[in-house]
């Protein structure tokens, strides 16, 4: 059952406390008010919502997706990336070569449809963000309360052992052997049932993403959600924001009903990607010139290995250790198992080379390793759409191949008989004695197959408005009551899964909004 | 509810991706006899992604439709009324091309057909990938281990639990002003 003050397509345009203005020529459009208007559901957006509707301010929650209950979830693969991801999960950042991103498009936003990795910012980041940046109350001691309490509501805890699968143990072991580094992931969960299905809606509510946790909080606390609800533009007099525009998202190709919402302070947690996008539409200019830049990606690559023993990479939970061994270096790996459509998908043949690698899905370990990267990219504004350019270094490039070594070692170290790579025109690994062809092997970026789901950067905070496009506390400089909370704010890549980074920085967005106090709304009348 | 755009295949695309689905997928495609559901799949997808993105797609498989009339051996023939020897080497021309575009086209068709087939219950069935079993089994052991500390769990999510001040903010401005 849908919860009370969640709206979505079906309710417009009768949104209760909403005014229909009719208007010559063209479509009513449906106008609200409220003190504070938040951009995005997720990890950012439904956080600042909760703390500012416990503090007693009146929220509305505008989400671009839709409303997908947990019951809705099911291990249906494609019909999952149909409806929770934005454009069928297939975006790319453009460069040579490309990488493909993900994010989620619905209540909840990303958090609806991540691992479920809960760390803390590294304190070696904190400080870097501190020193470097500038940016207040942001050391590790300072931070302390604010991640308890992020902890507390997601619920931030270790996997129970029997829910850990055969591929996380095949790598957990392969890891011991070699003496690394290996822990158990914490993560946004209570009593996992290890369902794997994670990336898809977790169909238990047993991971606490934000539509069980923040969003029912917020709504009980007095905000209201708008879902199917596109936001175009931040409005505003002078500097002065004083709210947003934007329309109903249809499945025709005529727009919905359009809406305004005039608010004291706008939030925007669209991501990295669409927060400097509505930013541009707005006509937003950062003193700084670095609106857009700065974007990190984390870039991800997976091995997949075969083996002789069944492992059913599907019965037991997603995630369950990290290795760490390797992260002054930048790079994590962790066993992810995909379903056999995504598997296939990304799988660098076709027919019966395919056909008969896709046999052995049950013996499938599927490894992927996370790079905190050294380069940036950037978004761009084009015809009012935010487009990610992305240019992976050469010392990245030569750090992906290690990694993507040291995992392949790891795994013929457990009995691996074959690991196919994400490098195309590089033949597969048969043996641990293949692997140091690789390490000696010039591999071309260009050939590298790229994903990643962690956007982050480009409104990034700090001290210094000639290099930062938002303060310490996120309000965007050279404007009154704009605020970033989400990934956009990251100084730098972080090193680790960025959720529980941005729910703490959303929280202290939302303790500056409340330090402020009502603004008195006859001052943007 | 629908998240999906108002968009049907047209009948030359079908056919252009009916025809490769058997090169792509081999002909276990026809021996399950899924082949128009596969494509059905491929529709469903696309009426997902961006509608720019979609033209560029649908321009793309008109194109690869159109240049094997460009090979002599084609007799002038498209791509889906090519024999099946034919047709294959059509597709490897793209899937091998030093052109980019043209690789992407090919890698792009490709995992549309794909990601369609293994999704397609018969062909999971083949494969013995029933997460729905494993999900149905954990998801009740679950419930019945624990129902009591979830449902406590699940009453905190409403609690009250207002911001303590240690959390870190900024300091209001003289006039309520920015930064």
């Amino acid at each position: 059952m849908k919860p009370d003050r969640l709206y979505t397509r079906e309710d417009w345009p009768h949104i209760p406390g909403s005014t229909r203005r009719r208007r010559a020529f063209r479509k009513d459009v449906v106008e609200l008010d409220c003190d504070v208007v938040v951009v995005g559901s997720g990890a950012g957006g439904a956080v600042v919502a909760s703390e500012l509707a416990e503090g007693g301010l009146n929220v509305t929650v505008v989400e671009e997706g839709g409303y997908h209950p947990t019951e809705s979830f099911t291990p249906d693969a494609g019909d999952a990336i149909r409806r929770l991801y934005r454009d069928g999960g297939a975006i790319m950042a453009l460069g040579d070569p490309p990488v493909t991103y993900s994010e989620g498009r619905c209540v909840g936003g990303s958090t609806v449809i991540n691992g479920g990795m809960t760390w803390r910012t590294p304190e070696k980041i904190l400080g870097r963000w501190a020193r470097e940046d500038w940016v207040e109350g942001i050391t590790a001691a300072e931070m302390d309360s604010t991640f308890q309490r992020v902890e507390r509501f997601v619920s931030a805890k270790h996997q129970d052992p029997w829910t850990v699968g055969k591929d996380n143990k095949i790598l957990h072991e392969g890891a011991l052997k070699r003496d690394w580094d290996v822990i158990p992931n914490i993560r946004n969960q209570f009593h996992c049932a290890g369902t794997n299905n994670c990336a898809f809606g977790c169909p238990t509510g047993a991971k606490r993403s934000t539509l069980v946790t923040y969003i029912p909080r917020s709504l009980h606390f007095g905000a209201r959600v708008l879902a199917n609800c596109r936001v175009d533009r931040v409005t505003s007099q002078g500097k002065r924001i004083t709210g947003v525009e934007g329309h109903l998202v249809t499945t025709t190709k005529q727009n919905g009903f359009p809406f305004r919402i005039h608010a004291r302070r706008v939030v925007l947690s669209a991501g990295a990607i669409h927060t400097p996008g509505i930013l541009f539409r707005s006509g937003v200019v950062s003193p700084s010139g670095r609106l857009g830049h700065n974007l990190s990606l984390h870039p991800n690559v997976k091995v997949t290995a075969i083996f002789d023993e069944e492992i059913r990479g599907w019965e037991g939970v997603h995630q369950a250790y990290q290795v760490r061994e390797f992260q002054s270096e930048g790079l994590v790996f962790a066993a992810v198992n995909i379903p056999p459509s995504i598997a296939g998908m990304t799988l660098p043949f076709y027919g019966a080379e395919l056909r008969d690698l896709m046999k052995d899905y049950p013996r499938m370990v599927i490894a992927g390793m996370l790079l905190e990267d050294t380069e940036t990219g950037r978004v761009r504004n084009v015809a009012g759409k935010p487009v990610a350019t992305y240019q992976l270094s050469d010392f990245d490039g030569q750090r992906l191949v290690r990694g993507t070594a040291l995992l392949c070692e790891m795994l013929f170290g457990m009995g691996a008989q074959r690991i196919v790579l994400p490098f195309e025109g590089v033949p597969d690994l048969k043996s641990a004695d293949d692997v140091k062809r690789l390490y000696a092997q010039k591999i071309p970026k260009e050939c590298m197959e790229l994903v990643t789901v962690h956007m982050m950067g480009t409104c990034a905070m700090g001290g210094d408005r000639a290099r930062h496009v938002c303060d310490s506390w996120g309000r965007v400089y050279d404007t009154e009551g704009l605020l970033v909370a989400d990934a956009s704010l990251f100084p730098s890549p972080i090193g680790v899964n960025p959720m529980e980074t941005i729910m703490a920085l959303a929280t202290r967005v939302a303790a500056t909004i409340l330090a402020e106090g009502r603004v008195p709304a006859k001052a943007y009348a | 509810m629908s998240e999906l755009a108002d968009f049907r295949l047209s009948k030359a695309a079908r056919r252009t991706l009916a025809a490769l689905a058997p090169i792509v997928l081999t002909e276990e495609v026809d021996e399950l006899g899924i082949r128009d559901e596969v494509v059905d799949g491929v529709e469903l997808f696309l009426r997902s992604i961006p509608v720019a993105v979609r033209v560029a797609i649908l321009a793309g498989i008109v194109t690869f439709e159109a240049t094997a009339r460009a090979v002599p051996s084609s007799l002038g023939r498209g791509f889906s009324r090519l024999p099946p020897e034919l047709a294959a080497a059509h597709f490897a021309r793209y899937w091998h091309s030093p052109l980019g575009a043209l690789k992407q086209l090919a890698r792009g068709m490709k995992m549309f057909l794909v990601m369609s087939y293994y999704e397609h219950p018969t062909k999971l069935a083949q494969l013995e990938y029933h997460p729905d079993r494993w999900i149905a089994q954990v998801a009740q052991e679950r419930l019945e281990r624990f129902a009591e500390e979830i449902r406590e769990h699940e009453a905190q999510v409403t609690a009250p639990l207002p911001l303590p001040a240690d959390v870190p903010r900024a300091l209001p401005l003289a006039g309520g002003g920015q930064s």
